[in-house]
């Protein structure tokens, strides 16, 4: 951890969306369900220009200056833009073609000297308020062009935050209480509310503002809030049933310890938990999966890696050419003008400037002193499939070798998760054979499993392949990755079997290979057979091996016989096509000739096909074509 | 200097590739080491591997032990101490060592056939470096005739004749013309075609054991001077009685001394009786014609495997437990030519002594190799051997097997001798 200098592994996105920034006549405005930055000039009348979410998509509008506007969002897919210009009142207009209708229509909050607090879409036509008196659920009749409130939740609400992706929303009802509120299927759920004790006795009463909490979404729904005046992440998860819609407590199973003072932002990438600390300029990773130390009931994390910078970012300077090349900026990190959303966006208002953060795994990977916590940490994520076959292959190069057991390590983690996905992909196709219109698609998909392929064609044909490991290494490797798939009841594919007997065969492990067969460890496939036979010349027992294993295959019966016949064993490969009952299919003459080289052999033959004759066509010449065996058999009897 | 030079040509030749790669090597020196006989080269100059021999009975008899066998690697060394005789085989075959004992009895039996045992102990008894050489002057072309029959003859290796193949009935006119021989002191009574049994006769109280028969037709086979008249010769049967001769009167029936008759009779003097004996039987075999009956038959020889019509049995020999006869057809292709037809007998000696292991007695073996397949079975009354074509099935054998012996019993009364007389 000491050459940490200049490295980064967080990274702003390449291609931020662009936008006029914060001017004088210049408003901006996020819309977080949309993801879209709206700029608004001189109050619409100007034009509204809306980018997000990327720089490639962007249209423009105009708007009548009616006041300032507090809030300006589109419902879902963009049907009803609403804009917020009063605190009692949200105005309404259809959005088509490109234009807002010109016919407006708006909604009060219900009661007498309510306050919009902020209101969020739910879907194209649905749209909450939250105000100081509750929770306003409405209906939006886009044709008639008015509201209808299906219910509404009355508290006392000092502020609110929403997470779009999960349509839900925690409220903070008195102080330090926080009430949670689902939407599905337009509907509303109250959840259970909770308390949150940050107070130490005998210290003054702290309490929770709408800035210490975020609303993340990661594995789980997760309510982040930062301790005031502590090096702690207080982190609330909001059960898995709640979006089932169970009733049930939420439970306080994380302490992240962030290790500085002061305030803090949050991104959730590739479901860690980015903090970012503004005054130190570097950020923090958390992954709340990962192993940490457990204390009454609290799991206390601490920063897979010290706190780093994210790395610093250029931009076209807006305006300023010189000879058609656009002169790039180093952008200021970490300014107090940074605001940041859910889930990895991070939007510089007075730059004009959107960016997506990301996490860069191939130069995480050297930050990582233990590589079984590496592996862990990759498997928990998306894309990661490149990276974690670069660590298992660098895991077995000679000069970042690690012990067996460590290998061995690696290896159950990978074949654990690709037992699991196995067992899941299983249950859900028993699940949609019981349910065919089943739409709900499987999370299990979008994990990272390393298959056998991958294994083979990234990992272990370049190791075995590899000049500079020494050969019981090797077949170290392979068994151990048997035993791996094996202990996780994975079926061992074939190829896999075949490098494993290239291996043995590599370093001269020919009686290993024969028991390995022989108690069935590789499996019998008309491959390995060949495979066996060509090394015949190597170690003489593999052709038995590989006779018996074309038995017990039982649709190998050509083979069988042409690699009897090659072996002039004539007799043995006749008893062979009489047990599989094609005695009397084969050609008399491909096994004549084979037996030419021994007297007793032929005579038996000879007499096998006479016989058959016989059975067959009732009398025991063969056609002309076989009369030099004929001849043959005579001088052998009158010797 | 004499002696060296002895010892050297002694070397010379016991390390001579000639002797030392023979198969079957059977030796008989006397309990004092002197040679007696040795199939293979003259006994004379194997007077240190006889050393060798009896150091090596010595050795584990001092130990209060007999040596039987000692096995090194192909060869088996097989012992049988028949104090005055020592006799030793070193076989690199496929016999048993059981197999190697029971040649090595035929030996010693044949030896006692020309001494008797009587005399053999009242000799040794006096003088224990006898040289037995001399009282066996002339007998070794007997022995090494006996030997060569072992090597592929399967009435060693079952201890049962072979009858001529012969109409019932005249089988039976020949067992009648043999009890009209009836004299006082007659013991047997034989009728040899080809050197094949055709019928004999006996006391009622004494059988006619088949290595004592063995012994007599040995005498007959192995020999031309029976040819010229009629012979009177002292003979010990040992089965019999080791102690005491009988006397055998030989004779050749016919001009080309294809038929022989043997009378044997305890009476030392009567050859004259015997000669009477003998024209009773020719009058009896002439009236009904049966000499050249006989030669035929013996011309026909033994039958062909293809008349059974079982298409994949190529060989094979049956043995009737009662009567201690077998039989066996003419070898036929694949097994036309002499060094084919003993490498079968190695398999039958080889399925013999595996099913007959003393340590692990079988009843049924199937044996299944490049060339054949063998099969043998030991029930109540017979013991089968059959070599089989090699690609015959397991069910196909045991079907072909029972179609064989109901074969061979439909012609019991052609290919045995199933209802001999006694005087």
């Amino acid at each position: 951890r000491n050459n940490m200098e200049g490295k980064h592994y967080l990274e702003l996105g390449k291609n931020p969306v662009r936008f006029d920034p914060v001017g004088v006549v210049t408003n901006v405005f996020f819309d977080e369900s949309n993801k879209m930055v709206f700029v608004v000039r001189s109050g619409g009348e100007t034009g509204v220009i809306v980018k997000g979410p990327t720089d490639k998509k962007s249209f423009t509008f105009r708007l009548k200056d009616k006041g300032a506007l507090i809030a300006i969002k589109f419902s879902l897919e963009q049907k009803v833009l609403s804009m917020q210009r009063s605190e009692k009142c949200v105005e309404f207009a259809n959005f088509k073609n490109g234009e807002p209708d010109r016919i407006e229509y708006s909604q009060t909050c219900k009661g007498k000297n309510n306050k919009i607090l902020t209101f969020h879409w739910l879907s194209p036509n649905e749209v909450v308020f939250v105000t100081i008196m509750g929770v306003e659920f409405y209906q939006v009749n886009m044709e008639k062009r008015l509201l209808k409130l299906i219910k509404g939740h009355y508290l006392t609400i000092l502020w609110a935050t929403y997470s779009p992706e999960t349509s839900v929303l925690l409220v903070s009802s008195t102080s330090n209480l926080l009430v949670p509120f689902y939407f599905n299927n337009g509907q509303v759920t109250r959840l259970q509310k909770f308390q949150v004790e940050l107070s130490r006795s005998g210290q003054p009463k702290l309490e929770l503002m709408e800035r210490d909490v975020t609303l993340l979404n990661l594995y789980v729904l997760l309510s982040v809030y930062k301790l005031p005046q502590s090096l702690l992440l207080g982190v609330y998860k909001l059960p898995q049933s709640l979006l089932l819609g169970v009733y049930k407590l939420p439970e306080k199973p994380y302490i992240l310890q962030l290790g500085l003072s002061g305030r803090f932002a949050f991104n959730v990438v590739d479901n860690l938990i980015v903090a970012h600390h503004q005054v130190s300029k570097t950020s923090v990773v958390f992954d709340i999966k990962l192993p940490g130390l457990s204390k009454s009931n609290v799991l206390y994390l601490e920063p897979l890696i010290a706190p780093l910078p994210i790395k610093s970012f250029k931009i076209e300077k807006e305006g300023v050419y010189t000879d058609k090349q656009s002169q790039k900026v180093e952008c200021q990190m970490y300014p107090p003008t940074w605001i940041v959303f859910q889930p990895n966006i991070i939007i510089d208002a007075c730059l004009g400037c959107m960016w997506y953060l990301k996490i860069n795994l191939s130069t995480i990977v050297d930050m990582f002193p233990d590589r079984c916590l590496l592996l862990d940490f990759l498997i928990l994520r998306k894309q990661s499939k490149p990276t974690i076959l670069h660590v298992c292959k660098q895991a077995l190069t000679p000069l970042h070798q690690l012990p067996l057991q460590q290998i061995s390590s690696l290896l159950s983690k990978l074949n654990q998760v690709a037992r699991d996905y196995i067992d899941m992909e299983l249950s859900y196709l028993q699940k949609l054979e019981a349910q065919p219109d089943n739409p709900v698609l499987p999370s299990h998909r979008d994990c990272v499993v390393i298959d056998q392929n991958d294994m083979l064609t990234h990992v272990l044909t370049p190791f075995v392949g590899d000049c500079d490991v020494i050969h019981t290494f090797k077949i170290a490797i392979m068994m151990e990755y048997l035993k791996s798939l094996e202990l996780f009841r994975i079926k061992t594919k074939p190829l896999v079997h075949e490098l494993l007997i290239d291996t043995l065969v590599q370093g001269g492990e020919f009686l290993q290979l024969q028991q390995l067969i022989r108690h069935r460890v590789l499996e019998d496939s008309k491959r390995a057979a060949c495979k066996l036979l060509s090394l015949e010349s190597a170690h003489a027992p593999c052709s038995q091996l590989a006779l018996d294993m074309l038995k017990r295959l039982a649709t190998s019966d050509d083979e069988v016989i042409e690699v009897l016949l090659s072996k002039q064993q004539v007799l043995p490969a006749l008893r062979f096509i009489r047990s599989v009952g094609m005695h009397d299919l084969v050609p008399a003459r491909k096994f004549l000739e084979a037996s030419m080289h021994d007297d007793m052999t032929f005579y038996s033959v000879y007499k096998f096909f006479e016989a058959r004759n016989i059975r067959i066509n009732k009398r025991p010449g063969f056609t002309d074509g076989l009369l030099k065996f004929r001849i043959k058999l005579h001088s052998f009897i009158h010797l | 200097r004499h002696l060296s030079l002895l010892v050297a040509e002694e070397e010379e030749y016991i390390n001579s590739s000639s002797w030392r790669d023979q198969k079957r090597h059977f030796f008989v020196l006397t309990e004092a080491g002197k040679p007696v006989y040795s199939r293979h080269g003259s006994e004379d100059k194997l007077s240190s591997v006889m050393g060798v021999m009896l150091a090596l009975v010595s050795c584990v008899h001092d130990r209060n032990d007999k040596i039987r066998s000692i096995t090194a690697g192909d060869h088996k060394f097989v012992f049988l101490i028949k104090i005055p005789l020592i006799l030793v085989a070193v076989c690199s075959t496929p016999e048993s060592i059981t197999q190697i004992t029971v040649y090595l009895k035929y030996i010693y039996n044949k030896i006692v056939s020309i001494v008797t045992l009587k005399q053999l102990d009242r000799i040794y008894a006096k003088q224990k470096n006898f040289d037995l050489r001399r009282l066996l002057t002339g007998t070794d072309k007997f022995l090494d005739h006996l030997c060569t029959s072992m090597d592929t003859g399967p009435e060693y290796l079952l201890g049962a004749f072979q009858c001529l193949p012969l109409a019932g009935n005249i089988r039976d006119l020949v067992s009648q013309a043999l009890q009209l021989s009836k004299t006082n002191d007659l013991a047997f009574a034989l009728l040899l075609t080809s050197g094949k049994t055709v019928s004999y006769c006996r006391l009622k109280e004494h059988n006619l054991h088949s290595s004592d028969l063995q012994i007599l037709i040995n005498l007959i086979t192995a020999s031309s001077s029976f040819h010229a008249g009629e012979s009177w010769l002292p003979i010990c049967l040992p089965h019999f009685n080791p102690q005491g001769f009988l006397h055998a009167h030989i004779s050749y029936l016919d001009d080309d001394f294809q038929t022989c008759l043997l009378l044997l009779s305890a009476d030392v003097n009567s050859f004259f009786t015997l000669s009477e004996a003998k024209k009773r039987v020719m009058v009896k075999l002439n009236k009904h014609d049966c000499l050249p009956i006989l030669k035929l038959a013996s011309e026909k020889g033994m039958y062909n495997v293809g008349k059974i019509g079982l298409p994949d049995l190529r060989h094979f020999i049956y043995k009737s437990k009662h009567q201690s006869q077998f039989t066996a057809p003419e070898f036929s292709s694949p097994y036309h030519d002499v060094h084919q037809q003993e490498r079968l007998f190695g398999l039958y000696q080889h399925l013999h002594g595996k099913i007959h292991n003393p340590a692990i007695p079988l009843k049924l073996l199937f044996e299944v190799s490049d060339e054949e397949t063998m099969l043998a079975w030991v029930a109540s009354g017979f013991e089968l051997y059959v070599a089989f074509s090699p690609l015959v099935t397991k069910g196909q054998a045991i079907s072909s097997v029972d179609r064989l012996l109901r074969w061979i019993k439909q012609r019991e009364d052609e290919l045995f001798m199933i209802r001999p007389l006694v005087f």
